[in-house]
């Protein structure tokens, strides 16, 4: 059946032409010369102007970018006519979600098919107005030329005589051949980013520099703790002496994402701040105000001691089996800090009415998701929601939350004004929904003649998707039983131990205690920073060399051989990564060299999940001083696989990005929950990384034809474990608490 | 009633004098490019210039800033093609591009009074401003750059 149709025509007035799917609802041709039709991929103008609409989030990866050139290498257009824009995405056709560093791959081919159609139908249209076959004429930089003659024929005269029309259906689209690797005129290298000229002269708009007219401001008062609670009685009569004050709203938050918010309503900013400051709320009493990252830590170890807890998420033959008659067993204890989004741009959202229609000017990098839950909250249909998006702010996954355009909204219906809400930094810090707190145990059962034979890996975290977004969970190794892969994701390594167990364990009072969520490189961030210490420590403790035991276990056997279309070649791409780095660090050498406090370690990571994994290791270099605990990374080695790659500077600047705030993870960053509240509240005690924490960075993609994968998260999962590695390289001492302040140092030393 | 002069034009403004410079420019007057980020100087996002050197508008109050040569990023250069402005596009700086205002702002003030800054000068200057896409790598090869351009003319 035919029902989704891609559509390639020109509009009724003979200005541009589109492509795109018809999507319901969404008539024809005509209608869309004069309103907005959000299903259109590009279009392209009578001067042959292209406008790719990019409908992925823009934090920074230059997304717009690398979807543009998808297109244009097809389309054959001149890069210099190339823009790119952020349309709003007002109406349902398909999930938007950025997130996951999944844009380029799950879009390298469908990008490419919609540019190949595109110019298709301008040969076509060409040859019929040439009088020519259309096999007899090719495009190039914006033109269709006639072979034999030499007759020419713009793409920008072809859409001005509204000369282009052509349907392809699914069938159509699968069947058009891409060019080959080899006959790439734009993919593979590095224009300059589309996004970066605004970001540069002030002019690039972000949430918070949107408008409306006679509209108030709203700051949240927040509650004593994190979990939040009810407000039992609100008094503002400090509030009445601020000028500007308007008055406060107090309302349920239906998404109990916060449980209840009471906002102070002010004609400018500053004053809404004071007028939050001067309201007295009675936030009544609750049990998690005796509650701390000990307790989280303390639970968690009860539930990994009980062994009918929790759900299994890889499995690799019987290690349940294997341990229990293994010779003797290997374990180690790791632990990871709540990790803050603390993106520089703080949440905001403005939400006015216009008639029928709520529209929100807010952030969001899961539009869908914002429009459900805004609609939701205004007790009102998705379709009278409209979003209008524009760059982010913050790379950190922070906006895949709704919770500031959800308390917005709150605040412009109980007051019926527009309402502009913006967070301070101190909210943003102490009532983020952080990377949650992890515990892990790994095992290994070692037979008597040395051998390893199974490997176990417990870990433990509350569970962001069961808040978020429920209807996400998905089965592991178990069909029977759901688990949270946002945060399980990594653990499922390619690596072929000749038994292998991952158990799922969901940290309930975590989740009781505070909302978790999403952070770039989730899960692969904490996951592999374990995995990777703890093979660095089984090789030490069995006296194996750790490169050979990884690509030993990296042979590609089993569920490891990988597939296409993102993991063709599975585990051995990693080997080949992991003996490219060896090479090129000099790291054998190094690793045997007198110390001095120096050290190198090595790790490696396939994130950001199995379906894409991006090949990637690490060699760190560090410095320890032993006697103040202070690690200084000298210089962090990359070496990642991430296939062909499509904007390479883009590729290269989010490695860049992705391997410091890995640094940044692995030492400094720790969100401190305490008394049942987060306690860092300004980037004075929340420590981010700054210019003078940078080290060396060499970075080296391998790039070897195969299908694209992402490139903004996998150095975020190697960097914490090459460093833990580097330190007991350095001193002999174990550091498995993460971020590796000094005196976690001091305290490896003297276990040691 | 203060009157700011900011990129060379005059604006009264009628907000209590302690009112932050920064909510002055952006809300009051509606020029985006400074940015609001922690609101304590602890993070460089809302860098202007006052009389040419950097200074953070969250922590710089109406009062004081009135009657002062103010600058913003809109300011730097009528095309915003400043030497640094051309620079962090050659190096391709940004990434989500948040805070790169208040990075190009801070980085003009140190070209302007060090205009052959070395490495640990550079870090000095800039070690106040925070990147969370740690574009920091580009940032100094971008001061680096501006400086050999700016030398030259």
């Amino acid at each position: 059946m035919d029902r989704r149709r891609f559509l390639i025509g020109s509009v009724a007035s003979g200005v541009a032409l589109f492509a795109g799917y018809a999507v319901p609802g969404w008539v024809g041709v005509g209608e869309a010369a004069g309103r907005y039709a959000p299903a259109i991929w590009y279009i392209v103008d009578s001067a042959g102007i292209v406008t790719v609409h990019t409908m992925k989030a823009e934090v920074g990866q230059h997304i717009g970018t690398a979807l543009a050139m998808m297109i244009a290498e097809e389309l054959a257009v001149d890069w210099r006519n190339v823009r790119t824009d952020y349309p709003d995405p007002s109406r349902d056709f398909g999930i938007l979600l950025t997130a996951g560093s999944w844009s380029v791959a799950a879009n390298y081919d469908d990008m490419r098919r919609y540019g190949a159609a595109g110019r298709i139908a301008m040969i076509e249209a060409a040859a019929r107005r040439l009088n020519v076959a259309p096999a007899e004429c090719h495009a190039q930089q914006g033109w269709v030329i006639h072979q034999a003659t030499g007759q020419r024929v713009s793409y920008g005269m072809l859409v001005a005589a509204g000369a282009v029309d052509r349907v392809f259906n699914d069938a159509d689209l699968a069947g058009i051949g891409l060019k080959p690797d080899s006959a790439f005129g734009l993919i593979g290298t590095s224009p300059e980013a589309l996004d970066i000229p605004a970001k540069v002269d002030g002019t690039a708009r972000f949430g918070i520099d949107c408008f409306a007219p006679q509209m108030l401001y709203a700051k949240i008062v927040r509650p004593p703790l994190r979990a939040g609670g009810k407000a039992l009685a609100i008094d503002d009569a400090g509030a009445q002496n601020v000028v500007g004050y308007h008055g406060c709203v107090s309302v349920d938050d239906p998404t109990h994402d916060n449980n209840h918010y009471v906002m102070a309503l002010a004609t400018n900013f500053p004053a809404a701040l004071a007028a939050a400051t001067a309201i007295k709320i009675d936030w009544g009493v609750s049990k998690n105000s005796a509650i701390g990252d000990g307790d989280l830590i303390a639970h968690a170890k009860r539930l990994a001691a009980d062994k009918s807890k929790g759900s299994p998420w890889w499995i690799i033959g019987d290690a349940g089996k294997a341990m229990a008659s293994a010779a003797a067993r290997f374990t180690a204890e790791y632990t990871t800090a709540h990790v803050a989004h603390a993106g520089v741009e703080p949440m905001n959202a403005v939400v006015l009415r216009d008639g029928e229609h709520w529209h929100a000017y807010a952030e969001s990098a899961f539009q869908t998701h914002a429009v459900a839950a805004m609609a939701d909250a205004l007790d009102t249909d998705s379709a009278s929601v409209v979003l209008h998006q524009s760059y982010l702010g913050d790379p950190s996954g922070r906006r895949v939350e709704t919770d500031a355009l959800v308390a917005c909204a709150l605040a412009a219906k109980a007051s019926g004004r527009t309402v502009k809400l913006v967070f301070d930094r101190e909210e943003e810090l102490r009532f983020d929904f952080p990377r949650p707190l992890t515990y892990q145990a790994l095992s290994a059962g070692i037979d008597r003649h040395g051998k390893i034979t199974a490997l176990w890996h417990d870990l433990c975290s509350a569970w962001p998707l069961a808040r978020a977004l429920p209807i996400a969970l998905q089965p592991g190794a178990d069909p029977k039983t759901k688990v949270d892969w946002s945060v399980l994701t990594g653990a499922d390594s390619w690596y072929s131990p000749p038994n292998y167990y991952v158990r799922a364990l969901r940290n309930d009072l975590a989740e009781q205690a505070l909302p978790s969520g999403f952070l770039r490189a989730n899960a692969t961030g904490f996951a592999f920073w374990a995995l990777e210490s703890f093979i660095d420590e089984l090789a030490h403790h069995t006296g194996q060399d750790e490169i050979a035991l990884r690509l030993q276990w990296l042979d590609g056997s089993g569920p490891n051989a990988g597939g296409p279309p993102s993991a063709q070649g599975g585990a051995k791409r990693l080997a080949a990564v992991i003996a490219r780095i060896v090479e090129i660090s000099g790291y054998a050498a190094r690793r045997r060299a007198k110390k001095h406090g120096r050290g190198i370690g090595l790790a490696a990571s396939s994130a950001p999940d199995r379906r894409q994994p991006s090949w990637t290791a690490c060699v760190a270099e560090v410095a320890v001083d032993a006697a103040s605990g202070v690690v200084r990374v000298e210089k962090l080695t990359i070496v990642t696989d991430i296939g062909t790659v499509v904007h390479r500077d883009g590729a290269l600047a989010q490695i860049e990005s992705a391997a410091l705030t890995g640094l940044s993870v692995a030492l400094y960053e720790r969100a401190t929950f305490a008394h049942g509240a987060f306690v860092e509240a300004n980037f004075d005690s929340y420590r981010l990384l700054r210019m003078s924490d940078v080290p060396e960075l060499e970075i080296h993609i391998v790039a070897e034809g195969n299908h694209p994968t992402g490139a903004g998260e996998p150095a975020m999962s190697v960097v914490a474990p090459a460093i833990a590695n580097a330190i007991f390289n350095a001193i002999g001492a174990r550091v498995r608490d993460l971020p590796m302040t000094p005196d976690k140092v001091l305290a490896a030393i003297e276990r040691k | 009633m203060r009157i700011l002069t900011i990129n060379g034009f005059t604006h009264v403004v009628d907000m209590p004098d302690d009112t932050p410079l920064l909510w002055v420019i952006r809300e009051n007057l509606k020029m985006t490019g400074t940015k609001f980020g922690c609101g304590a100087g602890l993070c460089g996002a809302c860098t202007v210039h006052l009389n040419g050197v950097a200074v953070r508008s969250c922590q710089t109050s109406l009062e004081e800033a009135a009657g002062q040569e103010i600058t913003t990023i809109e300011g730097l250069d009528p095309a915003g093609q400043h030497p640094v402005q051309r620079a962090w596009i050659a190096e391709q700086v940004p990434q989500c591009g948040y805070c790169q205002s208040g990075q190009i702002m801070q980085a003009a003030s140190l070209l302007q009074k060090n205009p052959n800054p070395s490495d640990a000068e550079i870090i000095a200057a800039m070690n106040g401003n925070l990147c969370r896409c740690a574009t920091y790598i580009r940032i100094k090869k971008a001061i680096k750059r501006a400086a050999v351009e700016m030398r030259r003319v």
